[in-house]
């Protein structure tokens, strides 16, 4: 599904990944773990396109293409999402709006026929009943005036919607209390499936509790430095980063 | 001894001197007080970017113009009524080149508590009530151009609003330049008077289509009683190459509402100069609204607010938006007169870059002379917000589409305090189309 070969990238002068090498296979979640400034976001960004940093060598494929060479939009449209650790408030445009152009967006790119409206509103009835989301959401604009916990069930809600093929989530579990952490969680699992990729990004071992990972990886100073099962995640929570980092030294 | 010839005037000053004398001679009161307002506007001199309420706008494009009194036209350009506002059931009075257009209008039904009068009626039927019309109070140099309008004027309307009454329809005027290459000057004038405790929404729509070159000097009066409220939607959607020079000037008693929707598209070089007096107590207003410069537009939108007595209230939310080499202007003047305590005055200024040639200039100006008062303001010019834009795009919106979208936005805020659908339906109409579709202005 993804595979990042060697991917340095540098953002206003200052170099952040380091020859980073990551597979991701079909229907496999995997969990960037890693201390603050490591280049986790950095990651998530420059995989949905973010303009603003610069790639110095490497590659990614996603789906046996240049992931790299494609705008954000086409990417999306290609089935990567990025679930944003900080998501946008966007006052005036609608949010029902937004989910419904985002959908047809895809499905255009698919040749496939714009939603039908009243199937579209039940669609979305029905997973933001899944996130437990009141429907005044929906004539609100984009995240406009929501809550950091209703932000990132919106998220999730987008992402239900358009079903993405490979998806990112940068910090999904931050700001949110134990609640919403389950709900948000039951989100993501109800879209585990063996055509699906997930890359889970985050600081703490929580999320992991409620989304089993397969795979773990650790990233420090722009590279991984370590890659285990879920247990490793649970070594982390207990002893830290730095071990790892020692060790890696060592090696 | 040799002597100086007299320094000439300006050609565009000898222009209109020319264009008043084919007028024909005539010494009626309202002659000469026409007379009169055109030697004062040609004493004074045109304005120009030394003067502060000129700083930023240039009238060379107005200079330029050879100008023409309005022929009788036979037919309108093409496609007037797709200029117009969907509006079923209300009152249209329709004036062509600044005179009434009977034709066009709809038949002028008696509406309880409503005295509609056209201008020329009254300057044929009633000299004298027509030269107290024209006024001769003092221009502002700001709003220098109702002295051009004052010399011209040879129709336009005096709207009586009995007191008490509350119209349920708005009242649908509409001012289109139509009919001819040349660079017509028209001068319509509107006059409005609402009774105590009257309710009048009011839509004034200055249209034209593509091929109008015409000069427009429109100006709007209007008085408000004692506990009566105007709400006032001044929409001008005119062809790239008018120049329109108006003003606006509201009088607000006691505890009257004057409420302010403006919407400034098109035109080469366009001008709003919109003062508003908060003469009694209780007294409010609040004004908002949109500009777009594009192409090589230039817009000026110019609000003066005096608050004269203690405890009035006036609050101010435009946004400007400028794209190509356009350049949009604004400046939010708020003045609160010595006695005038418990002043509460509000304005924002909200500006969009759109491109890296356009050019917006904002500029609040605050005299206050009271000391017990409450005034803020905010000004900002920025570009589309990237993070925003990165987020749209994320979920498979394409660029342009999301700049339009964010764009949009950006209006919408304004869009939203337009009570009347249809008003807002058109205005949004307008953005939409120029930000999601076809990127093109024309009318």
């Amino acid at each position: 599904m993804l595979n990042i070969k060697n991917l340095s990238v540098a953002a206003q002068g200052k170099q952040i990944l380091k020859g980073l090498n990551l597979e991701v296979p079909a229907g496999e979640v995997h969990a960037i773990m890693g201390p603050n400034g490591s280049g986790k976001s950095t990651l998530s960004q420059v995989l949905a396109g973010r303009d603003g940093y610069e790639i110095l060598s490497g590659t990614v494929t996603y789906l046996g293409r240049d992931l790299l060479a494609l705008a954000p939009e086409e990417r999306a449209r290609e089935g990567v999402f990025l679930a944003f650790q900080y998501p946008v408030e966007i006052a005036g445009v609608n949010n029902v709006y937004l989910l419904k152009a985002a959908l047809n967006a895809v499905r255009k790119h698919r040749g496939e026929p714009e939603v039908d409206a009243f199937e579209f509103l039940a669609l979305v009835r029905e997973k933001m009943q899944l996130m437990q989301m009141s429907e005044t959401f929906l004539s609100r604009g984009v995240n406009e005036g929501f809550s950091g916990g209703e932000k990132k069930r919106n998220e999730i809600l987008q992402m239900m919607i358009l079903e993405p093929k490979l998806a990112l989530l940068d910090e999904t579990d931050s700001g949110l209390d134990i609640d919403a952490l389950k709900i948000v969680s039951q989100g993501v699992n109800s879209l585990r499936s063996p055509e699906r990729s997930m890359v889970l990004v985050t600081h703490y071992q929580r999320l992991l509790d409620y989304i089993e990972p397969d795979r773990v990886h650790v990233l420090s100073d722009g590279r991984i430095i370590k890659s285990g099962d879920r247990h490793l995640a649970l070594e982390l929570e207990k002893r830290g980063y730095d071990w790892v980092k020692q060790e890696a030294a060592a090696a | 001894m040799s002597v100086a010839p007299l320094p000439s005037l300006p050609v565009a000053l000898e222009r209109l001197r020319t264009l008043f004398a084919a007028r024909g001679g005539k010494t009626t009161p309202v002659a000469v007080a026409q007379q009169a307002a055109l030697e004062q506007f040609i004493s004074l001199g045109l304005p120009t970017t030394r003067d502060e309420a000129w700083k930023y706008t240039s009238l060379r494009r107005f200079e330029g113009r050879a100008l023409a009194l309005p022929e009788s036209v036979t037919a309108v350009d093409a496609g007037l009524e797709s200029r117009l506002l969907a509006a079923d059931g209300w009152q249209r009075i329709v004036f062509v080149n600044g005179r009434h257009a009977a034709g066009l209008s709809t038949a002028s039904g008696v509406v309880t508590g409503l005295r509609v009068r056209t201008l020329a009626s009254i300057l044929r039927d009633d000299p004298v009530e027509a030269a107290t019309l024209l006024g001769n109070d003092d221009v502002t140099t700001s709003a220098r151009f109702d002295l051009v309008n004052r010399a011209f004027v040879d129709d336009g309307l005096v709207i009586d609003v009995a007191a008490g009454a509350h119209l349920a329809q708005p009242l649908y005027l509409v001012f289109e330049s139509s009919g001819s290459d040349r660079a017509t000057l028209t001068t319509p004038r509107i006059i409005i008077r609402s009774g105590t405790h009257s309710r009048l929404t009011l839509i004034e729509h200055h249209v034209s289509g593509e091929r109008a070159e015409h000069c427009v000097a429109a100006v709007t009066q209007l008085s408000l009683a004692e506990g009566s409220q105007v709400e006032h939607y001044r929409l001008r959607r005119e062809g790239s190459k008018v120049v329109h020079l108006g003003s606006v000037s509201a009088d607000v008693g006691g505890s009257a509402r004057y409420i302010s929707h403006t919407l400034s598209l098109g035109g080469t070089l366009s001008r709003l100069d919109l003062a508003v007096r908060l003469a009694g107590s209780g007294a409010s207003c609040e004004l908002n609204g949109v500009f777009l410069a594009d192409g090589t537009q230039h817009t000026d939108t110019h609000s003066c607010i005096q608050h004269v007595v203690p405890k009035t209230q006036s609050s101010q939310d435009y946004r400007g938006l400028a794209d190509g080499k356009g350049r949009g202007v604004f400046n939010g003047k708020v003045v609160v007169h010595k006695d005038a305590q418990k002043t509460d005055a509000k304005q924002s200024s909200r500006n969009l870059l759109l491109s890296n040639t356009a050019e917006i200039d904002t500029r609040p100006e605050l005299e206050i002379y009271a000391d017990d008062v409450k005034c803020s303001h905010g000004a900002t010019t920025g570009q589309l917000d990237p993070t925003a834009l990165f987020y749209l795009r994320s979920r498979g919106i394409a660029e342009d589409e999301a700049r339009g979208l964010l764009a949009l936005a950006f209006v919408e805020t304004v869009l939203k305090g337009m009570g009347i659908e249809p008003a807002r339906d058109y205005v949004s109409g307008i953005f939409r189309q120029y930000f999601l579709d076809s990127k093109a202005l024309a009318p």
